[in-house]
């Protein structure tokens, strides 16, 4: 198998945050583990192709040696899109605990059966 | 060096979410952050590490105001099981969890392709797009070119996550009067007159990636970010809520109408092809759009945050 | 020339590495951030000296001068900030307060 040892990093810490996620006890770590979660993407996307002595493809002369810039280009837009899904996030977080004056999965559960 | 970075990067990312208190969870955030920044500058992405830097930042302004709010609102919570519990009751709550991450795991390094990455499009894009787009930097070029469709719909996405936060702040009057300001502390005056001198110089320094995000590292995103947070120190300066709501919206509506138009002109109708010479004219006005777009988008967001959910 | 730089840059790193050593000797709040201060000002401060020593009068060098400049203002405002938060955080987030479902029964809320 021919992977990169920036990729199975990546690959790693996306599963470690997906399971982060999975026995979150409540909201606000759900919100940390899917931060993590697409910012590991983000550096699986980049480390495509990734070799050493690599540059940065600004300017017309850096020939074989440039990086990949149509990940560069969509990793920026996912950077952007991540903290608008985070602002998202933290208002629901605000919204919930005003509601229910609780964020735990199983307290939220157990109230929602009550209802 | 970037495997000495990367041990780092996944230890910060492991202790935060492990983390047992919030004041730590935050600041290994804010490493993780950083740390993947610089990994992406050694990847060769200056551009990503740029946005990743400005947006970390602001994402750790968003979660401070909103776990200081969430403190003050949360009340009920379980207490901790007695300790001869704790162990079974980890044993069951972990195996499942494993189990179908390690099934993940497997069928995702079973389906992953083997081989190198094709460097068909890079080479393409690489060799080509300075004349058919313009600009030097191949980035920019190719999120204000090849795939200007991504950026308009980003720009779409922002605008409605922005509507979703002001749609979800527990009022919906655009307005706050001054009472509901009476106890949050003061910047006192060490704070106003430093910030008073740095002020200037963020402004120039975000107005510099803009319009240089064609020759240079920068662009849009990036400098919209960073005059964004020229206005969250005029709001350390004044300590006031002035900002109305909604033209600030009306205007971030309109901002986006005209990066469709633009885009729609110059892309669609063939007009690149055409005028040769309005390309550069037209990177650079695209840019400036997409920041005056994105940082409408974080002022209403840090404001919102800031009047409605901070006390 | 470039010795000299060199020497600059190694007393600015040995400052640092104090200032780290300091960090795990302290246990309270206020010697921490005169260890943090010590870190940012006089450590990254001669760090940056050196390089310019090294580099000699370049544009290169004149950046290195502004980041210096940016240094010296930003560092004593984030150290006060820090000090008056600590002061001032009888409310607001503090160590004692755990995450949703830690919480040992009498600890935060």
């Amino acid at each position: 198998m021919n992977y990169e040892i920036v990729e199975i990093f990546a690959v790693v810490l996306f599963f470690v945050s997906l399971f982060g996620l999975i026995t979150s006890k409540g909201v606000i770590k759900g919100i940390v583990s899917i931060i993590i979660m697409e910012i590991s993407v983000v550096m699986f996307f980049l480390s495509l192709g990734f070799r050493s002595g690599i540059l940065p493809p600004i300017g017309g002369d850096v020939g074989q040696n440039a990086a990949d810039p149509l990940p560069q280009a969509l990793m920026i837009t996912a950077i952007i899109i991540g903290v608008a899904v985070t602002a998202v996030n933290m208002t629901m977080l605000i919204a919930l605990s005003r509601q229910f004056k609780t964020t735990e999965w199983d307290l939220l559960k157990k109230m929602k059966m009550d209802e | 060096m970037i495997y000495v970075l990367l041990v780092f990067w996944v230890t910060s990312a492991i202790l935060a979410i492990q983390a047992r208190k919030l004041v730590r969870l935050i600041v290994y955030l804010a490493i993780f952050s950083t740390i993947s920044a610089i990994c992406f500058f050694v990847l060769g992405a200056p551009d990503v590490a740029m946005a990743e830097v400005a947006v970390s930042s602001f994402s750790t302004v968003f979660m401070i105001v909103c776990f200081e709010k969430y403190f003050t609102l949360v009340t009920e919570v379980t207490p901790d099981p007695p300790k001869e519990k704790i162990f079974l009751m980890r044993f069951r709550k972990l195996v499942l969890p494993i189990a179908f991450t390690g099934l993940l795991a497997v069928l995702f390094v079973y389906f992953i392709p083997e081989g190198a990455a094709s460097t068909y499009l890079r080479d393409l894009y690489l060799s080509r797009f300075m004349f058919e787009v313009g600009g030097e930097n191949a980035v920019t070029s190719i999120y204000l070119g090849y795939r200007v469709y991504d950026t308009l719909f980003e720009a779409l996405m922002l605008l409605i996550s922005v509507v979703g936060v002001a749609h979800m702040s527990w009022r919906n009057e655009s307005e706050i009067t001054d009472e509901q300001f009476a106890g949050v502390t003061k910047s006192d005056a060490v704070d106003v007159y430093t910030i008073r001198i740095i002020c200037p110089a963020m402004l120039i320094f975000g107005v510099y990636l803009i319009l240089n995000g064609h020759i240079s590292p920068g662009g849009g995103f990036q400098g919209g970010v960073a005059v964004a947070s020229f206005f969250i120190c005029r709001y350390l300066i004044h300590n006031v809520y002035d900002v109305r709501f909604g033209k600030i919206m009306i205007f971030e509506k309109m901002t986006f109408a005209a990066i469709v138009v633009l885009a729609a002109v110059f892309i669609f109708f063939g007009f690149y092809v055409q005028f040769p010479q309005f390309r550069t004219a037209y990177m650079i006005l695209m840019n400036l759009l997409i920041a005056m777009k994105v940082s409408f988008g974080f002022i209403i967001i840090f404001y919102r945050y800031i009047a409605f959910e901070r006390r | 020339m470039e010795l000299i730089g060199n020497i600059v840059t190694i007393i600015g790193l040995a400052v640092m590495l104090t200032g780290v050593v300091g960090l795990y000797k302290f246990k309270d709040f206020y010697l921490r951030l005169l260890v943090l201060a010590k870190i940012d000002t006089v450590g990254a401060i001669t760090f940056m000296i050196g390089i310019i020593i090294r580099h000699g009068f370049s544009s290169f060098s004149l950046k290195v001068l502004l980041i210096m400049v940016l240094f010296i203002i930003l560092n004593p405002l984030t150290a006060h900030i820090l000090a008056r938060a600590a002061y001032q955080s009888i409310e607001g987030i503090t160590e004692e307060q755990y995450i949703e479902g830690y919480d040992d029964g009498h600890g935060g809320k």
